[in-house]
């Protein structure tokens, strides 16, 4: 057991941290009005995808600045064999990477891409797709969306209706049509990796296949979907006759349900929310010591107080279980069930802490304007973020089921 | 590198105890002391004696085995997983460890020694009614020639009755004034009444009257008994933790392996999805306490601060075993509430560890005062 990290690792989370306050583009400032992103590891003000083609002049030369540079050292996909654009980072420390990058307050780049699919196509991918598809993430010049929910499957994911047909014998297409929802920045994807039914007669699980969707097909209609904030952080996507080449098929066909398996077993260390939810309560801390600080008049009460160190306590707890997965992944190169672990309790952590955090304001609570609202109101918006973070990514009585029947092997029902 | 888990070698020393324990627990275990005077099985502790538990975190001169802190602790997680009572605990966290820190050449010499060739000690902090919150204490000792003369009662004393000796936290001048000393546990003048109490380690009320103690007998100088004790609670507490992630990994492996087999409605329970999802909750407090416990231990024997991790691994791992132990019963339904079943030692060693060496609200007011709120 060591849990301080080495000299070595040192090095490396200044190396980091250095990075990130020297090359961080000036002028690539937090969004105040930005409210799109639901993921975790995102930082607060920034929605990468979205700013990389931003109307605003500066805000687009930012964002891609922001990529260029990270790409120099194949830090967008730190994880992948540098040959495709990474940097051959191991778990603890692609686990640093993230950790400081998320205390510099500096956006995540690709994250789709470079954290699902890339090891999709690492793993199940052909060299041809490989080649074709890795450098663009990891340069961050094309963006990813995942198109695995429907309307009508939700938890039972392999439920899913969405029909591909090969066009005819021979053709080398197939020919996809139905739909898809909850797809994360889908409205600003180039690319797509869905899954798609193509044998409505077998057993549901063994039906499906995976296939990569140039966004900018014919018959390709990306709708956004606003959410309860007024945000749109996901979009419905429609497939009308779209001509999908079978060359894009990842995996044989039909068995593209276990190599979406797969793609969700690369878990994110998990690292983001914690440090995110960590910046947020000590500000809230220092709001409440701060007799000043205008505009924030907490409620100091005693209650209020212990209920803010419980939050800390999880905190670090979750901080443990977030290390303790990079921790395994490094030694065993696979996530266990703790991983689940580590999402569901983070997941319910979220919510708790926008709660608590909430409290302290008394009537305050309830100004959702940034302006003139103490701490700019970072509680009241974080609230409704929570309300996702049970769903997202995998309902957490999903997370339960994988926990119970994976990792404590209970039977299936 | 950063690395969670146990190297080889710890590895080595929990299966080698866990072992041990589950061989023995029929006869050593906390159904088969509950009877026993001493509260715990005096032929295993000869056993473990001579295995080296005592000595495992000692240094060699005295007969150890120059292991640390988190080694021995890693014994304490399989004692709490076996339900095994043992003054293990007592005797190397609250007064073997806090002598070898705190103590003069000669008492180390002698009392280290005792304790690697099998002699337990006990630990007295007769804080005002036994309340981790409170300061002072309730044994005074007034200067009585060379020595001490101690007067005064202890409530909560664990294992006290075959205890070779007493590290006792008394008053040697204000309320405030704390000396550490060692007391000899030989009557006259030293009563021990065993209490009836929920946990399985014995407790005992300790009655000391006018018992002549020798100067040389003070651990630490004269006046420095409020560190002495911040030593011994710190370690305690930090063992207690690892004592409580191994009794609640014993219940959540007893609670699974119990919804595998168990059937209703013609299916194991286990397949239900409610059953999963306390199963599921039961393993996220079981990994994050015992994360807790190994971080704040891992802290203690690299000799780094650990006062702020020791807090939040006891607030956070006191609640989470006892939620653990609630879920398990609700799992076992009827038969957990049974005396038969061992699910209820589980549930009596959460609540008595859940407030030992502080209990959550504790420890969170210590976290409250470390964040400046």
């Amino acid at each position: 057991m060591n849990w301080e990290e080495t000299p070595d690792e040192r090095d490396f989370r200044h190396e980091v941290r250095a990075f990130a306050r020297e090359r961080f583009p000036v002028g690539y400032g937090p969004d105040p009005e930005a409210e799109h992103s639901l993921e975790p590891e995102d930082v607060w003000g920034y929605d990468w995808p979205a700013d990389r083609l931003s109307r605003d002049p500066a805000r687009r030369a930012g964002a891609r600045a922001w990529a260029a540079a990270l790409a120099e050292r194949g830090w967008i996909a730190p994880g992948w064999p540098v040959e495709y654009g990474g940097a051959g980072l191991s778990a603890m420390r692609e686990f640093i990477l993230r950790e400081e990058m998320m205390r510099a307050g500096v956006p995540t780049v690709n994250g789709i891409g470079a954290m699902l699919l890339g090891p999709t196509l690492l793993e199940y991918g052909t060299e041809e797709q490989r080649a074709a598809h890795l450098p663009g993430i990891a340069r961050g010049e094309t963006t990813w969306a995942q198109g695995f929910s429907e309307p009508g499957a939700g938890s039972d994911l392999a439920s899913l209706r969405t029909r591909a047909v090969c066009a005819g014998p021979g053709s080398g297409s197939y020919l996809v049509n139905g739909q898809k929802v909850w797809t994360s920045s889908a409205q600003y994807a180039d690319w797509l990796f869905v899954l798609v039914r193509t044998d409505p007669e077998a057993p549901k699980h063994k039906g499906i296949t995976f296939l990569l969707i140039d966004a900018s097909s014919p018959g390709v209609a990306i709708r956004p979907v606003q959410d309860m904030r007024g945000a749109t952080p996901f979009a419905e996507i429609f497939f009308d006759d779209v001509s999908v080449p079978v060359a894009n098929r990842v995996g044989a066909e039909n068995q593209g349900w276990y190599v979406a398996m797969a793609a969700l077993g690369f878990e994110r260390a998990g690292i983001g929310a914690t440090v995110k939810f960590e910046q947020v309560l000590s500000r809230l801390v220092g709001c409440l010591r701060s007799e000043k600080e205008p505009g924030c008049p907490g409620r100091d009460t005693a209650v209020l107080r212990h209920e803010i160190a419980q939050r800390y306590i999880e905190l670090r707890t979750q901080y443990n279980l977030a290390r303790h997965t990079a921790s395994q992944l490094e030694a065993v190169g696979i996530p266990g069930h703790e991983a689940s672990v580590s999402q569901l309790f983070g997941a319910e952590l979220h919510q708790r802490l926008a709660r608590t955090g909430a409290k302290a304001f008394g009537p305050y609570a309830q100004l959702w304007q940034r302006d003139g609202a103490p701490m700019e109101a970072a509680f009241a918006h974080m609230r409704f973020d929570a309300v996702a973070a049970t769903l997202l990514g995998g309902t957490t009585e999903i997370q339960r089921r994988v926990i119970a029947t994976r990792g404590l092997k209970l039977p299936k029902s | 590198m950063v690395d969670l888990t146990p190297t080889e070698e710890q590895r080595h020393i929990q299966a080698a105890a866990a072992d041990l324990l589950a061989a023995r627990s029929r006869e050593a275990g906390a159904r088969a002391v509950r009877a026993e005077p001493a509260g715990y099985s005096a032929e295993l502790w000869k056993e473990m004696t001579g295995l080296g538990w005592p000595g495992l975190a000692l240094p060699e001169e005295y007969g150890g085995a120059d292991g640390g802190f988190l080694e021995l602790c890693l014994l304490f997680e399989e004692l709490g997983r076996h339900q095994v009572p043992s003054p293990l605990l007592t005797t190397m966290a609250c007064a073997a460890l806090p002598i070898a820190r705190h103590g003069s050449a000669a008492q180390r010499a002698q009392w280290l020694r005792a304790v690697a060739q099998g002699r337990t000690l006990s630990y007295v902090r007769a804080a005002p009614r036994g309340d981790w919150n409170a300061t002072g204490s309730d044994v005074v000792a007034e200067p009585a020639g060379q020595g001490f003369r101690l007067h005064g009662t202890a409530l909560f004393v664990p294992y006290a009755g075959t205890a070779d000796a007493l590290l006792v936290i008394a008053r040697t001048g204000g309320p405030e004034e704390l000396t550490a000393l060692l007391v000899d546990n030989a009557p006259p003048g030293v009563r021990c009444e065993r209490l009836d109490v929920v946990g399985n380690d014995p407790h005992y009320r300790v009655d000391f009257t006018a018992v002549t103690v020798p100067g040389e007998r003070a651990v630490g100088a004269v006046g420095s008994g409020r560190t002495v004790a911040g030593t011994a609670a710190e370690l305690g507490a930090a063992a207690t933790c690892a004592e409580m992630a191994g009794g609640a990994q014993g219940v959540l492996d007893m609670t699974v392996g119990h919804a595998r087999r168990r059937e209703q409605f013609g299916r194991p329970i286990g397949s239900f999805q409610a059953v999963q999802h306390h199963c599921a909750n039961m393993a996220v407090d079981v990994l994050g306490s015992r994360l807790g416990a190994y971080e704040s231990i891992w802290r203690l024997s690299q000799g780094l601060p650990a006062t702020m991790e020791v807090s939040l691994a006891k607030a956070w791992g006191s609640e989470a075993y006892q939620r653990v132990c609630a879920l398990g019963h609700q799992v076992h339904g009827a038969i957990g509430f049974t005396y038969e079943h061992d699910l209820h030692f589980f549930h009596r060693h959460a609540v008595a560890s859940a407030l030992a060496f502080g209990d959550a609200d504790h420890h969170i007011a210590r976290v409250t005062r470390y964040l400046g709120l």
